[in-house]
């Protein structure tokens, strides 16, 4: 028998990819969010709503959405007007390093104060690749359990904002706000949790006021 | 899911190994995976057989040994294990929680055997 000793990091290829990626955002001081959330969450209906107010703000933005193989969320976002690039993962339940690579060279990134990702709806694998971000949120709504945040801690773990949507369903379904943030302190004790209607337009503001805080912070070049 | 896209960044890893003509036919690759990383064991296994690879490869079989979750405090220096992600992240000696992950995020191939 005969043995060779490797010792080589398996994500080491998309490891690589992102941090190319970070260090050219970090020239070009953009910051680059990433959102993850479940299917069905409400990320695009939520880009949707956002994209048109950070635009009045003077906000200069992309959007690369992924979808496993359709293109109908950025079909809805480039309805607006709004800058998008769509990356179809053929089948992959996440979006890597090197396809935002690629995206990101669809963009005139140069003079953009920020890039949204949207992540392939899923709490699960979205979560262990780094796409060379600077943030993850972590997205959920009311219309899921309560319990999510520890079914799938690793993403909860990894995020810098927790992001609560569909709030106006409260009423009607049986969703334990206190619980939830219960499960995501339990997990990430010092995240913020912003909770929202993309349908009523509250708490909306809130997250605009978090991303442009982090806009500043990465343009000040401290982050 | 992310076992399928992971084992075929394992194989190209081993191609390029086995590539060197003093490695014969590999009968085990060797994995340390932590426990944060999620690895179902069971399908990247059977994701590893599926995958197709050269002649070098094609009976080699995954070893996975699974590495605990394991924090270490800066304030006391204890270091203490964890079962899961889900457990509180304070020291097990003076339940300080300024701590740091020492193990459990390790996901590298080790070696091969042939």
């Amino acid at each position: 028998m005969a043995f060779k000793v490797i010792k080589e990091s398996i994500l080491k290829y998309n490891d690589d990819i992102a941090e190319n990626i970070r260090t050219l955002l970090k020239e070009k001081k953009i910051l680059m969010v990433n959102i993850i959330s479940s299917p069905g969450a409400g990320k695009t209906t939520f880009l949707e709503k956002v994209g048109p107010m950070l635009g009045r703000k003077g906000i200069r933005f992309a959007i690369i959405t992924g979808d496993c193989f359709t293109s109908r969320d950025a079909e809805r976002i480039d309805a607006l007007g709004l800058e998008v690039v769509q990356i179809n993962t053929g089948g992959a339940c996440h979006i890597d390093a090197a396809l935002v690579k690629n995206a990101l060279e669809e963009i005139n990134i140069s003079g953009k104060d920020l890039i949204i990702v949207e992540n392939v709806g899923n709490l699960v694998c979205p979560a262990e690749f780094d796409i060379g971000e600077d943030m993850k949120i972590a997205f959920l709504s009311t219309a899921e359990g309560a319990d999510k945040p520890l079914k799938y801690p690793l993403v909860i773990k990894e995020s810098k904002l927790a992001v609560v949507n569909k709030v106006d369903l409260l009423k009607y379904v049986d969703f334990d706000m206190d619980f939830s943030e219960k499960c995501i302190r339990q997990i990430n004790p010092g995240l913020e949790v912003i909770k929202i209607s993309c349908k009523s337009g509250e708490g909306i503001e809130r997250v605009l006021e978090w991303i442009k805080n982090k806009i500043k912070i990465k343009k000040e070049n401290v982050l | 899911m992310h076992e399928i896209k992971l084992t075929e960044n394992i194989v190209a890893i081993l191609e390029r190994e086995v590539a060197s003509p003093e490695v014969g036919r590999v009968k085990k690759v060797h994995l340390e995976v932590g426990r944060l990383r999620y690895i179902v064991p069971e399908i990247m296994q059977t994701a590893f057989i599926n995958i197709p690879k050269s002649e070098k490869l094609e009976k080699a079989v995954l070893e996975i040994k699974t590495l605990p979750l394991e924090i270490k405090c800066q304030t006391c220096g204890a270091v203490s294990m964890l079962k899961d992600f889900r457990s509180d992240f304070i020291c097990g000696k003076c339940s300080s929680e300024d701590v740091k992950i020492v193990s459990g995020d390790e996901f590298n191939i080790t070696g091969i055997e042939w």
